[in-house]
């Protein structure tokens, strides 16, 4: 319940991403940082904190899911695309600006890309994603925010492999 | 509904004719119990599989704390209790299916006993368990692979390297392996916890510690590019029935407590501990106090069970410094002026020395410099705005080049897993005026120094732990020195851009007679030094450092000294290494007078875990001013 309070919170307040998520295009599935409320849950610095001590314990997706995921609108699938954007946001653009890469590979896999799928819809993400990071402000973006486009972008590039 | 009903009905009927076998069965649960119960609950494989393990003061119990890893209240001290209560748990069970199916909680419990009381068992199907089944990806795990990160500097508790497992998932589910699960284990730290409270927590088994699991893409990007440290995979050569035997019981020891001890039981020891599960392996270096994770990697290459190596394949999973490194190795000169001048800003993209370049230079150098950024910012998290904008100004220029690279590939470094091993023992004679002949014996549990840094370590750099150097005097033996740490970093400055620039830091905690050839002179002293490297051929690392000590008041050469030191090092073939010294020393807060100590070491490998040293050093303020020193050293 808290988890959803301070999403909800931190959500009411960024009147972005807030628009960016009713802007989102007609068919697409929902977008886990806004609609299932994953952004609170997985941008804290405790996370990182906990990382850098090389101590892990009962962090990412599988608590995350079961803390904010709503089986109706939030499948499983949604969420570990969400969360490995999050989780390799630096690599995966690059990756995505190259145009090749196992990150980027990896993210339209968990997409439901096939193989053969993988060229058309990492081609399509590409120009999506150049626009995201051509936008004035893209550095300054908080993380959460960079990530949810990006999520944005890798959702309609995948609608051509679940056709 | 209905479909759920007719789903269930098999399961009923299994368990009806289990419980009716129970019953009528000559070979019930209590006659089973009084024949062989008791044997089965000293068999290596359950104890195992309850983790029992000998405690320093106390008789063997498990070491884990969770009382929910035990279904006997006191499972945890007795493995016969455990046993019958496990069993009577299994063949009582009303319902086989659901996750609380004691069968879903221990699966590899029930594979084992099921394997060892056939009978028993034989009217009990395996129970249906979703959550397990999806951690397993419907049964796809069809591999396991250790994973070793090198050393960081930046923790104290990964100085040596971590280790971790991997469950590699059939093709199609993870082709490159970022999908693939991982499992690690680690203490449990608050956040902002004092550094020396933590040493001690870590050290005295303060801190409680468990398995996690999570995607090996977070683990690849948090050591890859985080904290710069390359990953190893050893692949490991295990049958199917392995590798679901050591999933079934990693699914039971998944989020259960143990204690956590830095030195012994620590990442290293638990891994290997959940791997020997497999049977017939034994994969954590018996005989002492620690366990090394580079150590542990070095006893999986070298295991070998029918004929067949343990290890199937290696693979390298370079940091971004590696890969920036690589990449900037690959460019031409014009390239890296290039380079050098967008980031100095004296060029941007719209000049012509940027845009007369062709696309594939252009690609090249944008590469390079994406992988700077990140670079020089890591850990990201942490990075300066203006490296923020700097990064996202190439990934936006990169954008606007055509996709594709034309990067060379990567090479990796030497493969930790056939280095040296990483303790050391070095017996030898020393002599210098005519009463200080005799023997020299130095015992170094870890790891490296700087003329036998090997795979996985930072050439010529330094990093030891506990180590004791003793000299016999005639009739005395004497402790010359016992460092309890001591650490010379050697930052690699490849590409000598900012924030990549050649530096070196020392510190040295240690006890040392403060006077060479004394042998009541032995004194607490922290050192410290920082300073810059020169590479002028790649066999040759020069260094030129300043240095201050604190020690003892009670020495009579005052509480604070300083110094210069150079140093020469060559390596002009593998295996062999000669490192020159000069250090000038100044006592600021004695009478003592200053002095120059100088010295050369030469070290020859004579076989991957044997060397031979000589050494030669003159310390004209010394009681011991000149001593030749030769030792031959094993690697244990």
């Amino acid at each position: 319940m808290k988890k959803f309070l301070i999403a909800a919170t931190l959500l009411m307040a960024g009147n972005t991403l807030t628009a960016m998520a009713s802007d989102k295009v007609a068919g697409a599935g929902p977008n886990p940082y806004s609609d299932c409320g994953i952004g609170a849950a997985l941008f804290t610095d405790t996370k990182w904190a906990a990382v850098t001590s090389n101590v892990i314990w009962d962090i990412g997706t599988t608590a995350v899911t079961s803390a904010t995921m709503s089986p109706q609108t939030c499948n499983g699938k949604s969420m570990k695309v969400a969360a490995f954007i999050k989780d390799t946001y630096e690599q995966l653009v690059e990756e995505t600006a190259t145009g090749e890469g196992a990150h980027l590979t990896a993210v339209l896999q968990l997409a439901g890309c096939s193989a053969a799928q993988l060229p058309q819809a990492a081609s399509t993400l590409r120009d999506a994603v150049g626009v995201v990071v051509s936008q004035d402000g893209y550095s300054a973006m908080p993380s959460m925010e960079k990530a949810f486009q990006v999520y944005s972008a890798v959702d309609q590039s995948a609608t051509v492999c679940n056709i | 509904l209905v479909a759920r009903f007719f789903f269930y009905i098999p399961v009923f009927v299994k368990h009806l004719l289990a419980i009716s076998l129970l019953l009528l069965s000559p070979l019930c649960f209590a006659s089973v119990e009084q024949r062989t119960l008791a044997t089965l609950a000293k068999h290596h494989v359950w104890l195992k599989l309850l983790n029992y393990e000998d405690a320093l003061l106390e008789s063997a119990q498990s070491a884990v704390t969770s009382p929910e890893f035990f279904i006997s209240p006191d499972g945890r001290h007795d493995p016969l209790l455990e046993m019958q209560a496990t069993i009577r748990a299994f063949t009582s069970a009303t319902s086989g299916s659901g996750d609380e199916h004691p069968g879903c909680r221990f699966p590899a419990r029930w594979i084992w006993l099921s394997e060892q009381l056939p009978q028993l068992f034989a009217g009990l199907g395996p129970a249906h368990c979703p959550r397990y089944l999806e951690w397993t990806g419907n049964n796809t795990v069809e591999s396991i692979s250790v994973i070793f990160a090198t050393g960081f500097l930046g923790n104290p508790a990964s100085y040596y390297g971590h280790t971790m497992l991997k469950l590699n998932f059939t093709t199609g589910v993870g082709a490159s392996g970022l999908l693939d699960s991982s499992l690690n284990y680690g203490a449990i730290v608050p956040n902002d916890e004092n550094m020396l409270r933590y040493i001690y927590k870590g050290v005295t088994g303060g801190y409680e510690g468990g398995f996690s699991q999570i995607g090996f893409y977070f683990h690849n990007h948090n050591y890859g590019d985080n904290e710069l440290r390359d990953l190893w995979e050893y692949r490991l050569n295990l049958r199917r029935a392995e590798v679901n035997f050591v999933l079934a019981h990693a699914w039971e020891v998944l989020g259960k407590k143990y204690d956590y001890y830095f030195f012994r039981r620590n990442c290293a020891f638990r891994m290997a501990k959940l791997l020997e599960i497999a049977g017939d392996l034994d994969l954590v270096p018996a005989y002492r106090p620690w366990t090394i994770p580079q150590a542990h990697v070095q006893m999986i290459a070298q295991t070998a069970r029918n004929g067949q190596p343990l290890v199937s394949d290696v693979l390298y999973h370079p940091s971004r410094q590696s890969r920036f490194y690589g990449r900037y190795s690959n460019l031409n000169d014009f390239e890296k002026q290039l380079l050098a001048r967008l980031i100095s800003k004296t060029v941007n993209f719209e000049g012509n020395g940027y845009t007369s370049l062709p696309t594939a230079n252009r690609k090249r150098v944008l590469d390079a410099l994406m992988d700077y950024w990140q670079f020089v910012g890591s850990p990201w998290p942490k990075a300066s705005e203006e490296i923020r904008q700097q990064h996202a100004m190439a990934l936006k220029q990169r954008f606007k080049e055509p996709g594709g690279s034309n990067s060379q590939p990567l090479s990796s470094p030497g493969d930790p897993a056939i280095a040296r091993a990483p303790s050391y023992v070095g017996l030898g004679a020393g002599f210098g005026a005519g009463s200080q002949n005799g023997l020299r014996v130095r015992i170094r549990p870890a790891y490296y120094d700087a003329l036998d840094a090997s795979n996985g370590h930072v050439p010529n750099a330094s990093l030891t732990m506990g180590e004791l150097w003793l000299a016999n005097y005639g009739s005395r033996t004497t402790i010359e020195r016992f460092d309890l740490v001591s650490i010379d970093s050697v930052a690699p400055g490849v590409s000598g851009l900012p924030g990549d620039s050649p530096h070196l830091w020392g510190l040295r905690l240690s006890a040392e007679q403060r006077v060479r050839g004394c042998t009541s002179c032995l004194t607490p002293k922290l050192h410290g030094s920082i300073g810059r490297k020169w590479n002028p051929a790649s066999s040759v690392f020069v260094g030129a450092e300043l240095s201050g000590n604190a020690q003892s008041s009670k020495s009579s050469d005052g509480m604070i000294q300083f110094g210069a030191r150079a140093s020469v090092i060559m390596t002009p073939v593998h295996g062999a290494g000669i490192r020159l010294l000069a250090e000038r020393r100044y006592f600021a807060s004695s009478k003592r007078k200053n002095s120059t100590l100088t010295s050369v070491e030469g070290r020859l490998e004579l076989t991957r875990n044997h060397d031979l040293r000589v050494a030669f050093v003159r310390d004209p303020d010394a009681k011991l001013s000149r001593e030749w020193r030769l030792m031959t050293g094993y690697y244990w």
